[in-house]
């Protein structure tokens, strides 16, 4: 199928200083919800400003459904946005703040009328029209953006951190609205977040950027799953990072030594030969035991607990490894540990992935522990 | 002992502040009543009151002339300052440029300046153009002396003005020229309407330009009242000082009342 927006060899700097977007291509399908994903600074909002018309590129073409936009001014580009601050407008009652792109369009009054309480049904504030925008909470005034944006059938929304001011409970009852509508509309949506969890939660493909370039870009399970290097698989989901020494390399698999604790076997995650070599491995996915383990296929290094964590459901061990370095193991509260406690730590082989590559200084490392502590 | 002195502090401060106000509006105070004087006298006590003076400043021609005069000059000044002053805090404020900070000071000289030095440039400089003693002349003269405020004014507004806005519009479909004329100009009316009354009265109050560029017929109530305080003087002068009195204190009030419109219309987003 024809994607109906294409990025072609899209460079975006300022004062030729810094390289905020460096030659992107993407390829954007017809009715897909598509996340730019990443850190602040890694250029998904110039990348969708540049889309929206807010932004020229400095160099390369966009095209959207075959045409080429990149000089077409904003107002002409039929594409609908959502802000982080809603940007309604104050002096306006909510119902002429939807009406505002039919009007400027030059609809009928009656066709604006009947629009615009479609518009309102659908974001489930159907009696709210006039009502003014300070009149209204951060959820609501988001909702009357979405209609806003919605009302005049555009076939792309961007939205940009729509749901960075409010709180978790809001947030999360309006991703699934979000997402409902886009189910019902079918509208090409691209959405910029820096919340992980809302990325997997809502997309149907993921673009992870960092510093300007993309370094992945698939389905939340490919990239939850399938990490191709060690930056994308520690920004999506918690990662674990052990560094080692690339041992040797053998039908996908490498094995990696970590200094003072053991040799492990992991899946290869790229093709490089370089000496050192980054584990990335989920806490999920390692176990724990008071138990020394022996003669099994798995992974095992021994420990002890440095920390114990408590989330309510779950707990998070942190374990130090023998040689220094810590791994975050999840389990579930039915033993009880204790600080201190010898312990030994394992795991499958095909969970763990060897990457030559960091993250990068800029990216995360082993944030684990702390980043769920934030987000809870 | 502590708190005496600070009662004594306070109680200073209050007297400064009568005494401040006082030497302020004292002046005004004792002339204004004056208008109201049946005799035509400048000393109290006033034995009996009359209109006959507000009577003789609508009736007179030189009065009435320059009344009428006053208020030509100070319209027409004033919608042309205006619009020159929107389109200059607006450019100012979106513009992606050098040198802002030196047309800012360019715009503000006439703020600065001393009127004396302004009006005899501009008094030189028309006479080689033949607009002296010309109603345009004058009228020019005044909307260079009344758009700096209103940049100033439109400028204070526009900068507590979400740009988010204009985006939004623009990507709504409406043009740049829609957008100003549906988003923007209502939000920032408060700030052109103060403005406004500001270039309104400074026209309005202007002596030193309109001595020297007002022919005759052109003479505006200010040097109508400045010509006949100096040679015979009678009280129409202090019907028209207090009519530009109460006029000044009516501009002030409609600034408040503006001032208290612009903060109801809030432009940051509620968060929860």
């Amino acid at each position: 199928m024809k994607p109906i927006v294409e990025f072609r060899n899209i460079s975006k700097s300022y004062d030729s200083r810094s390289v905020v977007v460096r030659n992107l291509n993407l390829e954007i399908a017809p009715g897909e919800f598509l996340t730019l994903l990443g850190p602040s600074g890694s250029g998904k909002t110039t990348v969708l400003m540049m889309l929206a018309g807010f932004e020229t590129p400095t160099s390369g073409e966009i095209f959207v459904d075959g045409r080429a936009y990149s000089a077409l001014p904003a107002h002409k580009r039929d594409i609908g946005v959502v802000f982080q601050s809603y940007a309604l407008f104050p002096h306006m009652s909510v119902g002429e703040n939807v009406a505002f792109p039919l009007s400027v369009r030059g609809c009928d009054p009656q066709e604006i009328k009947r629009r615009v309480a479609s518009a309102l049904e659908m974001v489930r504030l159907p009696n709210f029209s006039e009502r003014k925008p300070t009149q209204l909470s951060g959820g609501q005034q988001q909702r009357v953006a979405l209609a806003r944006a919605l009302v005049y059938s555009p076939k792309i929304i961007l939205m940009d951190e729509p749901l960075g001011a409010l709180d978790r409970q809001l947030r999360e009852e309006m991703q699934f609205e979000i997402k409902s509508i886009h189910e019902r509309v079918g509208v090409t949506v691209v959405y910029v977040t820096h919340d992980q969890d809302e990325a997997l939660t809502m997309s149907d493909r993921i673009a992870i950027f960092n510093r300007g370039v993309i370094e992945q870009i698939a389905d939340p399970k490919t990239l939850y799953d399938n990490p191709e290097n060690a930056f994308v698989a520690t920004f999506i989901g918690d990662s674990n990072l052990l560094g080692g020494a690339l041992k040797e390399k053998r039908d996908g698999r490498v094995l990696v030594e970590i200094a003072d604790s053991g040799t492990v076997l992991a899946r290869a995650g790229d093709q490089g030969d370089a000496p050192e070599a980054f584990l990335a491995i989920r806490p999920e996915n390692l176990s724990v035991s008071s138990l020394a383990q022996t003669g099994t296929e798995n992974n095992v290094l021994a420990g002890t607990i440095d920390k114990i964590v408590y989330f309510g459901d779950h707990l998070k061990l942190v374990v130090r490894l023998r040689g220094g370095q810590t791994v975050s193991v999840k389990t579930t509260a039915e033993q009880a540990y204790q600080s201190g406690q010898a312990v030994s730590v394992s795991w499958s082989p095909d969970h763990s992935i060897a990457f030559t590559t960091s993250p990068g200084k800029d990216g995360p490392r082993q944030k684990a522990v702390t980043r769920e502590t934030m987000s809870a | 002992m502590e708190r005496i002195v600070q009662q004594v502090g306070r109680s200073t401060l209050s007297l400064f502040g009568i005494l401040f106000c006082a030497f302020l509006l004292g002046p005004i105070m004792a002339f204004i009543p004056m208008s109201f004087n049946d005799a035509a006298l400048l000393h109290y006590p006033i034995k009996h009151f009359s209109l006959r003076w507000y009577r003789d400043l609508i009736q007179a021609s030189e009065w009435h002339n320059a009344l009428v005069n006053s208020l030509v000059v100070a319209s027409s000044a004033t919608v042309l300052a205006t619009a020159l002053g929107v389109c200059a805090a607006y450019g100012l404020w979106r513009g992606r440029f050098s040198g802002k900070n030196l047309i800012m000071v360019v715009i503000m000289t006439p703020m600065i300046v001393p009127s004396v030095i302004g009006a005899v440039a501009m008094y030189f400089s028309f006479t080689q153009v033949g607009l002296d003693y010309t109603y345009a002349g004058l009228i020019l003269a005044h909307t260079a002396m009344g758009a700096p405020m209103v940049v100033v004014t439109v400028l204070s507004v526009l900068a507590r003005f979400d740009a988010n806005l204009l985006r939004a519009a623009a990507s709504l479909g409406a043009d740049p020229l829609v957008t100003f004329r549906r988003v923007t100009l209502p939000l920032i009316l408060p700030g052109v309407m103060s403005g406004a009354i500001f270039a309104f009265a400074i026209s309005l109050d202007d002596v030193v330009a309109a001595l020297f560029l007002a022919g005759p017929s052109q003479r505006t109530l200010p040097v109508q009242m400045y010509m006949r305080s100096t040679d015979l003087f009678d009280l129409v002068t202090a019907a028209a000082a207090s009519v530009m009195f109460f006029g000044a204190i009516a501009m002030m009030v409609m600034l408040q009342l503006l001032r208290r419109r612009d903060s109801l219309v809030t432009t940051s987003a509620s968060t929860d």
